[in-house]
């Protein structure tokens, strides 16, 4: 074989390699195109529900498509003598009482001298006669009936009729009742919030036994058709605020809401604020004694997490335990949290800006002893505490990852060790070192995460312009914190109440604020909601 | 934005308060000490009294049109034409306040604390506060005002209260030396410190829910001023003495750089006062930059005030910045002390008698 021929050869071999691969890629293109026009979205509102079961089961079939978890039974119903199916979704229903109380009692022979003609018949003899189920209902609604089947219920299809029977079915797996994890507490219960919206709401019937506790049912989601519920209690709650939660509940419109996160930042008065302007807890009896000053509640399918609306800047300063413990002690803590928060926020800045501007504020032995520690650090303190501060954010993201039995070893080890290295390497002082390990604990004794994170995010620019104006810049930090937070409201009502008052008859409620006054002492609700009813304590 | 804004009393004592105690505290001891001496403490409370009449002259007029702010009833006191001259005049008035204040607050904190800071970065920064701060609103302004006071004034009281342990009693004599004529003329510069009340009540009257009850809270205000101005006035000449204290730019700061808290962390009072004093300013000025910035879209009747809080901060940058040096800088306070002496003890009284005069007839 010539030079030349072999050249041929692989010319064409490499033709054909190039052939198979653009005809992969066709098929693979062909393929998407089949599914995209197989798999177009279904509206189950342009569906009908017809007189026979075998167009209802290809309805069925069509809007569910293939889904492997969508189940239905073909059988005959031998006292009607017809064909039926049931139609389910495997995983949410509860299967025992589908084969025992469904399938098994619509196979049982007719009553003898039962005859019936009419389908309006047919609906109360099933209902009365044959099925052994809490609850049964008639549609005729194909969208309806869709939105019931993804909800766990069993549809129920009958050869001849045009509309269907839906059993109520649902049984779904879900996370046990368990601590709350961002909420622990000593005193307090051990409860916490779960994923169903259901056992959440039991959680808070079960502490209030009153029929004015009302909860009012939001469905958001245009895809998801996620259930949300409003809770309040009638009569304590201000109706203006109560109207508020549900005209923007209401106005949400989004496809598929993945989390209270998503809800939330969709409600709030400031989405562009790093304040949140309502609270989430995962605790029942937080969620409890908030509806009984007069808030209200949103609880989604899904999250383990209760909004509470309105919110202002105290509430997230509040424990359970506060009202667990003497009110004395109780105090101290409330006022060591809120002391906690401005030393978490202003301490780096206040050091930086004190070593480098305003030494003279410091007592002269002081002063001389942190000038000595810092002989041979490379770094100006501005940088020292931007390196300081950039590590204590690496640990302690690094510890909030991290399984539980390891994480916060990691948080410590690493602390310990980097720190005592840094400052053995002459890198950074040890002042420095007990400033941001100061802060770092301050910022823990915050009692809510969400703030916690606004303090550790707010700290850097505090410390920008300490090191660049210098005690001038702290406080323009600080009042800039300030004119922020007077910026603020919740659902109509200040941020800042009731820290700030609006007339002297609000005095009173800071009695919740930055102390815990004795119980008996808290016989009124907060004016600052407006509640309908003020008195807490009936004489 | 709430359209109408409701004041309660406790509000309205805070606006007063704030408005009127600013950057003036630090020079007051001076400008009293030149005239009255060792009796300048007494020249501070009568200046107290005699505004005392400015804010029932003030609440007494604005009662007369109670649901009309002060730029509205100028102008059915005096026409169209001269009551929005009145205005205009009281605008520059409004403005002039946070130019000189901010001017002489600066010089201090260059002096004292940031010596290579330039001076825009300064103004600059102090304006962007109040730029963010005052275009939300009367309401978000007045809980700024509310937690401030608070927060920072408490504390600020504490510091100027430590200053007690320094005072020398030989500082305060001869009482009465030079008779009375030094101390009542000592309270015609003091008037700079007490103004602010004034405007508050003239163009927020229509905001006050309590309306009955505004003259007792204005006076009350105006009493825990004095109370203060006095104390300050007496701590500072208690430890400069006379001679130093009207030598001194800023005598209040020179005197609590020399104290010393025994056995204490503190060793020099200065850096705590400075530092106490700057938010204490801020949300003066920012009361005064809102006043102005209310007064002008009034003026102007526009529906919102953001463009005007810019153009009035970027004005004020404007004239804080070209003051060329201190000795302009103090004609200027000089002749604006003037101007709001007239304001309060001749304007707003010929206004009450034209007020009492039309609604008589």
């Amino acid at each position: 074989m010539n030079t030349d021929n072999k050249k041929t050869i692989v010319e064409r071999i490499r033709s054909l390699k190039s052939l198979i691969q653009h005809a992969r890629v066709i098929e693979d293109d062909t393929q998407v195109v089949a599914r995209s026009l197989a798999e177009q979205y279904v509206f189950p509102e342009v569906y009908q529900l017809e007189a026979s079961l075998a167009k209802n089961m290809q309805h069925m079939k069509d809007i569910l498509s293939d889904s492997y978890d969508f189940h239905f039974r073909e059988f005959l119903i031998a006292s009607l003598n017809r064909q039926g199916a049931v139609v389910f979704i495997e995983g949410m229903t509860n299967l025992e009482l589908i084969n025992m109380q469904v399938i098994e009692k619509l196979m049982l022979p007719p009553v003898p001298g039962m005859e019936l003609s009419p389908q309006d018949e047919m609906f109360s003899y099933l209902k009365d006669t044959v099925l052994s189920v809490a609850s049964i209902s008639k549609l005729d609604v194909m969208d309806e009936a869709v939105k019931r089947l993804l909800s766990g219920d069993t549809l129920l299809f009958v050869d001849g009729i045009n509309w269907l029977i839906v059993i109520e079915s649902r049984k779904m797996e879900a996370r046990a009742i368990s601590e709350p994890e961002t909420e622990t507490n000593v005193r307090g219960p051990r409860e916490g919030f779960v994923e169903t919206l259901q056992t959440n709401i039991t959680l808070l019937r079960r502490r209030i036994k009153n029929p004015n506790l009302i909860t009012k049912k939001v469905v958001i989601g245009v895809r998801s058709e996620t259930d949300v519920a409003v809770v309040y209690f009638r009569g304590i709650a201000d109706a203006k605020v109560i109207h508020a939660v549900e005209q923007r509940l209401k106005k949400i419109a989004i496809d598929i809401p993945t989390g209270i996160g998503m809800l939330q930042g969709m409600m709030e008065d400031h989405p562009y604020s790093p304040f949140p302007t309502m609270l989430a807890t995962e605790r029942p009896d937080k969620v409890v004694s908030s509806l009984a000053e007069g808030k209200v509640a949103v609880i989604m399918d899904g999250a383990p997490f209760v909004l509470l609306a309105p919110t202002t800047l105290s509430d997230f300063f509040q424990t359970s335990d506060d009202y667990n413990e003497k009110w004395a002690i109780s105090s101290i803590n409330r006022l060591t949290r809120h002391v906690s928060s401005l030393f978490a926020i202003a301490t780096p800045a206040i050091f930086v800006a004190i070593t480098t501007y305003h030494p003279g504020m410091l007592p002269m032995l002081l002063a001389v002893n942190i000038a000595n520690t810092r002989i041979g650090i490379p770094f100006p303190a501005f940088l020292e505490a931007i390196v300081m501060i950039i590590l204590l954010e690496v640990l302690q993201e690094a510890g909030l990852r991290l399984p539980k039995s390891i994480g916060p070893a990691v948080s410590i080890v690493g602390g310990l060790v980097i720190g005592e290295a840094t400052v053995r390497a002459g890198l950074v002082s040890a002042p420095m070192v007990i400033v941001i390990a100061f802060t770092a604990i301050a910022s823990f004794n915050i009692a809510n995460y969400r703030l916690n994170l606004i303090v550790r995010l707010y700290r850097i620019p505090v410390m920008i312009l300490g090191a660049t104006l210098g005690m001038f810049g702290v406080m323009l930090g600080y009042m800039f914190l300030i004119a922020h937070l007077s910026m603020i409201e919740s659902f109509g009502v200040p941020f800042m109440e009731p820290m700030i008052q609006k007339s002297f008859k609000q005095f009173s409620d800071i009695k919740d604020t930055f102390i815990v006054a004795p119980p008996s002492v808290m016989d009124e609700r907060p004016e600052y909601l407006g509640p309908e009813d003020a008195k807490r304590q009936k004489e | 934005m709430n359209p109408f804004p409701r004041i309660s009393q406790w509000q309205l004592l805070t606006l007063c308060f704030i408005a009127a105690f600013g950057d003036s505290m630090a020079t007051l001891p001076r400008s009293v000490g030149e005239i009255a001496k060792e009796d300048m403490w007494l020249s501070v409370i009568f200046g107290g009294v005699l505004f005392l009449f400015t804010v029932w002259t003030a609440i007494t007029l604005a009662s007369y049109y109670p649901n009309s702010t002060c730029i509205e009833y100028h102008q059915i006191l005096l026409g169209p034409l001269l009551g929005q001259i009145l205005n205009a005049v009281m605008i520059v008035l409004l403005l002039l306040v946070p130019i000189l204040s901010i001017r002489s607050f600066v010089v201090a904190l260059k002096i004292y604390l940031l010596d290579v800071t330039p001076t825009f970065v300064i103004v600059l920064s102090l304006l962007t506060f109040i730029t963010y701060s005052a275009q939300y609103g009367l309401l978000p302004v007045i809980r700024v005002l509310q937690f401030t006071f608070m927060s920072i004034h408490s504390f600020f009281f504490i510091v100027v209260l430590l200053g007690l342990f320094s005072i020398k009693a030989s500082h305060f004599q001869p009482f009465l030396a030079q008779g009375i004529m030094p101390v009542l003329k000592g309270a015609i510069p003091s008037w700079y410190s007490y103004t602010g009340p004034e405007f508050v009540v003239c163009l927020l009257y229509p905001f006050f829910i309590q309306k009955n009850k505004v003259l007792t809270y204005g006076f009350v205000s105006v009493l825990v001023l004095t109370a203060v101005y006095t104390l300050i006035t007496g701590i500072v000449q208690g430890i400069l003495g006379v001679a130093e204290t009207t030598r001194m730019l800023v005598p209040t700061i020179i005197a609590y750089r020399g104290v010393e808290i025994p056995d204490t962390f503190i060793e020099r009072l200065d850096g705590y006062f400075f530092s106490m004093w700057i938010p204490v300013l801020m949300v003066c000025m920012l009361l005064w930059v809102y006043l102005a910035v209310f007064g002008i879209k009034q003026m102007a009747r526009l529906e919102y005030s953001r463009p005007v809080v810019i153009l009035v901060c970027s004005l004020i940058l404007y004239f804080v910045v070209a003051i060329p040096n201190l000795q302009t800088a103090s004609t200027i306070s000089e002749w604006a002390n003037y101007a709001l002496l007239a304001w309060g003890m001749g304007v707003l009284p010929l206004l009450l008698a034209l007020a009492w005069w039309k609604h008589r007839r």
